[in-house]
């Protein structure tokens, strides 16, 4: 960077640059306009109508939004254009001997062409975005409408910068094919392939690989991969990033992580020495012919053919059956077509097209060895690495439980999970992943189809990220059935790093602004919660303490989360879009009783369920494929439960259900998921529920868990 | 001082340049000649440092060339392109030169365009090709570059502009001792304007000498005997072109003046003419030694 800025700011270079900026005047007021189009007119028209009525501003918005992506479309081409033109004498021969001839060593001369380019380029864009933040700003904090809450200004600022990372990545790699090439309209078409390739190709490589790998986070990495290596990657993964996450509303642009951001600065940092030092060594003679260097039409090609052929390869791995034949044909053809327009249009000469055919015959067929071996060895034997945990300094832990991670409870729906993630150095955790990563290469390995594809059905992701003591790191996301785990999982559930996880998940969630913030807290007694005269409302100016002493309950009593038995009632939120959670109050939660206290909620705490049963309940029995209707049976219930459900009912239910709902009173009711199939032992369980317990309480929901007949829980 | 030291250009397979050794000297106008492809236009790139030499050293004033700007400053090439300078008006023309070259004149362009008078803000695609040439020479002279290379820059100018443009070029060399270096088809051109020339064939100098040592070594030789002879009588002498019209005999003979007229005078010539070759005639000849074939001339 030094050596570039004393570069330019040396006369000969600042001169060049100079005047390439004034011979490209065209280039710079077409990005302008184009600039000034996207930002500056949006947020012009933003802020002279969020105040109007709500069909005014939404026609006018829409426009404007229109007019802004189609100029933003062409500003971005220009990132084509402007390297692919700026210097004709790589392209041209008759402005060969001007460009070489004048007095400037390479090193002044690429400077003064490069960065010329990139001013040409970038500075109406930074303009445009410097002024688009201005004028949003400025709107952002007038609108008392609040139809602007949902996007901040440093959340907007984010996809600004991101879109200008994009614009100079697609400038730096078209450059990067501008001095490989020496032909201009070459240089555009194969400045257009290659940032298309080159998402697709490493997408299919990694996919080629890792999908060979069992258990290897592929997703992740190829949205990495992708993201980092090029600028429509970089669009395609700032898209999935705002499609998955949101729930969260709208958030920093994904070029905000370290991971994404740092790998993009290396690789284009190194496309930018790679350019420079090609240029530096290209010779005047080679322009006019349309590759530069021969062997990089070559790669360019096989590139090309390698994405064709792993694409197809590993489709027809996935595919059963009589298709696979038709597949390998249709991957010959269109990969033979792609090699013959390209060629052609490359060399404009059909003669020696047997050496062409020689060599389309040799990248086809070297793309399948390569795809092959990949195939054959498990995506070159990834599928089988564990490490030791002796190498491993720390470890990265994301799943989806089923048990709530505010409460600890199980929970019932398969669709409803709860985002798990700790990052530890401690030595059990790490010793619980190594113990859950080696079960699941043992047991569900390639080897082991039928587990496979059982555990790829359903069930909760398991992804751990060890970073090793050399500096490596390895991801694997597998798919597990959870309760396989209990043993390991039970480790890291008493550990302290998911002590803490939880105690941030908790404060976060209530401390939490903007989308989903929490809109109503309130303090329960174990007693239902339908009950109004049970809870007592919290105000919002409380929340923050309560959140506090929460966390520092749970931090310092190191508890064990599935531990349920001390609770004495409930923290009770719920936010604007309708979800909401509840957080046990343990007897030794000192900070969060004291606060209650002092808040008049002392009376709620310590109450007993059985305090308030009376009257008589329902049992709702749920269908398998259902999990909110009434399917089999609803009815009062007396006291004798053997005369309200017969056995041929209760033996409907078993095969037919996937939970049991019993309401006693206005308790809340208790859910009994049968998970044993024996008739007399589902009957056993009602009529001992019912004979001996006239209400609910703590030690018959322990009895029943200890009976591992059913997984039981409060249900809200 | 121009140096090129047992150069060698190559492009891909092909030798453009081979092994060659040329010393220009400061303050000369030079003529290079030579066949299509002989390697003529590529010398000049290589001293403009437009191309490298896979082998040996193109060395200006002692230095190399190549990726030396400050020795490309005291060069300027004008090729025989003008295709480039279409977009440009006289005045950006003049603007590039000037961004260019620490030593570029304005006075003296003005001067210049003082005599040619082209339009100034008119772009040179709408110029005659002869008037975008003179555009860029008096540009190029404007630079005041002590090296001037030249790749068929007069063609296209009319005559008349011709012999003012070569005024300029001569008034330069006595006020900067230019060097101007012009390759060209029009030998008459380079037989007015040079004082020294080279000639090129397949990438190899043939000769490089004084315009007037060639013309002085070379002569046409109309003569006629009593007696037959043939072309093997005449080899005491070197010949490089014989032919025999009726009892005319035509001889191109290398050598002293006195020494062929003495050696031909024992013959008992009946005619014995000596006539000064054209520069033009001289190429002619040397390339049909080298092999260049004119079956289909008529040297008459």
């Amino acid at each position: 960077m030094n050596s570039m800025i004393s570069t330019l700011t040396k006369g000969r270079t600042f001169n060049y640059f100079r005047y390439k900026c004034k011979s490209h005047k065209t280039h710079l007021i077409t990005t302008s306009i184009m600039c000034t189009l996207t930002y500056p007119l949006f947020f012009i028209v933003l802020a002279l109508t969020y105040s109007m009525d709500e069909n005014i501003f939404s026609s006018f918005i829409s426009s404007a939004l229109s007019i802004s992506i189609l100029a933003m479309c062409v500003y971005m081409f220009m990132g084509i254009i402007i390297p692919t033109t700026t210097t004709p004498y790589l392209h041209q021969r008759t402005m060969t001997d001007l460009g070489f001839s004048i007095p400037l060593n390479s090193k002044q001369r690429f400077w003064g062409d490069y960065l010329s380019g990139l001013f040409i380029y970038i500075i109406p864009h930074i303009i445009s975005i410097v002024i688009g933040i201005l004028l949003y700003t400025f709107t952002y904090y007038n609108d008392t409408k609040e139809i602007l809450s949902e996007l901040s200004p440093s959340v907007l600022l984010s996809y600004m910068i991101t879109a200008l990372v994009i614009s100079i990545m697609l400038y730096i790699l078209t450059h990067l094919i501008s001095v490989f090439t020496g032909n201009s309209g070459i240089a555009k078409i194969y400045a257009i392939i290659i940032n298309i390739i080159i998402p697709i190709a490493l997408a299919l490589i990694s996919w080629a690989i890792f999908t060979s790998v069992y258990g290897a986070d592929y997703e992740d990495i190829i949205q990495k991969v992708i993201t980092s290596s090029s600028p429509i990657g970089l669009i395609v993964g700032t898209i999935l990033n705002m499609v998955n996450s949101s729930s969260e509303g709208l958030v920093v642009s994904y070029l905000f992580n370290w991971d994404v951001f740092l790998p993009i600065v290396l690789i284009f940092g190194c496309v930018v020495v790679v350019t420079y030092y090609v240029y530096k060594n290209r010779k005047a003679e080679q322009t006019g012919s349309p590759f530069a260097f021969k062997s990089i039409y070559n790669f360019i090609l096989f590139l090309i053919m390698f994405t064709i052929v792993s694409g197809f390869a590993t489709i027809t791995r996935e595919t059963e059956g009589d298709y696979q034949s038709s597949l390998f044909m249709s991957m010959m053809v269109t990969s033979f077509i792609a090699f013959v327009v390209l060629d052609v249009m490359t060399r404009r000469d059909f003669t020696k097209f047997w050496q062409s055919i020689i060599k389309y015959l040799g990248m086809v067929f070297g793309s399948f060895a390569i795809i092959s071996v990949i195939f054959m060895f498990d995506g070159f034997g990834m599928t089988y690495i564990v490490p030791e945990v002796s190498q491993v300094s720390s470890v990265n832990i994301e799943y989806s439980s089923r048990y709530k991670i505010m409460s600890g409870y199980y929970r019932y729906s398969s669709s409803d999970f709860n985002d798990v993630k700790i990052n530890t150095k401690d030595e059990e955790v790490i010793k619980s992943a190594v113990d859950i990563h080696q079960k699941l290469v043992d047991e569900y390995s390639y080897s082991n189809e039928e587990e496979r594809s059982n555990l790829k059905n359903s069930y909760s992701n398991f992804k751990i990220t060890y970073k090793l003591k050399s500096g490596g790191v390895i991801t694997r996301n597998y798919t597990v059935y959870e309760d396989s785990f209990k043993e390991q999982l039970d480790t890291i559930y008493s550990s302290k790093a998911y002590n803490e996880f939880k105690a941030n998940t908790i404060y976060n969630t209530i401390t939490k602004t903007g989308y989903s913030a929490v809109k109503e807290l309130y303090i329960t007694s174990l007693i239902g919660m339908e009950n109004y005269s049970s809870r007592m409302v919290v105000s919002k100016s409380n929340y923050r303490d309560i959140a506090n002493a929460l966390k520092l309950d749970i931090i310092e009593n190191d508890e064990n989360p599935n531990l349920d038995n001390e609770k004495i009632g409930y923290i009770f939120i719920t936010n604007s879009s309708g979800l909401s959670d509840y957080i046990p109050i343990k007897s030794y939660y000192a900070n969060t009783i004291s606060i209650i206290e002092n808040l008049g909620g002392s009376n709620l705490l310590n109450k007993k369920i059985s305090d308030s049963i009376s009257g008589k309940g329902t049992i709702e029995i749920y269908d398998n494929n259902s999990s909110s209707s009434v399917i089999v049976d609803f009815r009062d219930i007396s006291n004798d439960l053997g005369k309200i459900i017969d056995n041929s009912s209760v033996y409907y239910s078993k095969v037919n259900s996937n939970r049991f709902e019993i309401r006693v009173g206005d308790v809340y009711p208790l859910i009994l998921i049968p998970n044993n199939e024996d008739e007399s032992d589902l009957l056993k369980i009602f009529q001992e529920y019912y004979k001996d317990n006239q209400y609910y309480d703590e030690e018959v929901y322990e009895d029943i868990i200890d009976d591992d007949y059913y997984k039981t829980e409060y249900y809200y | 001082m121009i140096e090129l030291k047992s150069v060698t250009k190559k492009f891909n397979e092909a030798i453009a340049l081979d092994n060659i050794n040329l010393n220009i000297e400061t303050g000369k106008a030079y003529g290079l000649l030579g066949s299509n492809g002989a390697g003529k236009s590529t010398i000049l790139r290589l001293l403009s440092g437009v191309y490298q030499c896979e082998k040996g050293d193109v060395l200006i004033d002692g230095e190399k060339v190549y990726d030396n700007p400050l020795i490309k400053e005291r060069v300027v090439f004008v090729n025989d392109e003008t295709v480039q300078f279409n977009t440009y008006t006289l005045d950006e023309l003049k603007d590039f030169y000037k961004a260019f070259y620490p030593t570029f004149s304005e006075e003296r362009f003005e001067k210049l365009w003082g005599i040619l008078r082209l339009p100034r803000n008119r772009r040179l695609s709408t110029y005659s090709k002869g008037m975008k040439r003179q555009a860029v020479l008096i540009c190029s002279i404007a630079c005041q570059p002590k090296y001037l290379l030249l790749d068929e820059a007069f063609d296209g100018i009319d005559p008349t502009m011709r012999i003012v443009v070569k005024k300029m070029l001569v008034d330069a060399m006595l006020d900067n001792e230019l060097t101007v270096i012009i390759s060209s088809h029009n030998l008459g051109e380079i037989d007015e304007f040079c004082d020294t020339v080279g000639l090129l064939h397949k990438g190899k100098i043939i000769f490089n000498r004084e315009l007037d040592s060639v013309k002085g070594n070379i002569h046409k030789i109309q003569t006629a005997f009593d007696r037959n002879y043939e072309k093997a009588d005449f080899d005491d002498f070197e010949v490089m072109h014989y032919e025999k019209k009726g009892s005319v005999i035509y001889l191109i003979a290398k050598g002293d003046t006195d020494d062929i007229t003495e050696k031909l005078s024992r013959k008992n010539p009946k005619i014995l003419d000596i006539i000064p070759l054209s520069l033009e005639e001289i190429f002619i000849y040397e390339m049909e030694v080298l092999g260049y074939e004119f079956n289909d001339i008529n040297i008459n």
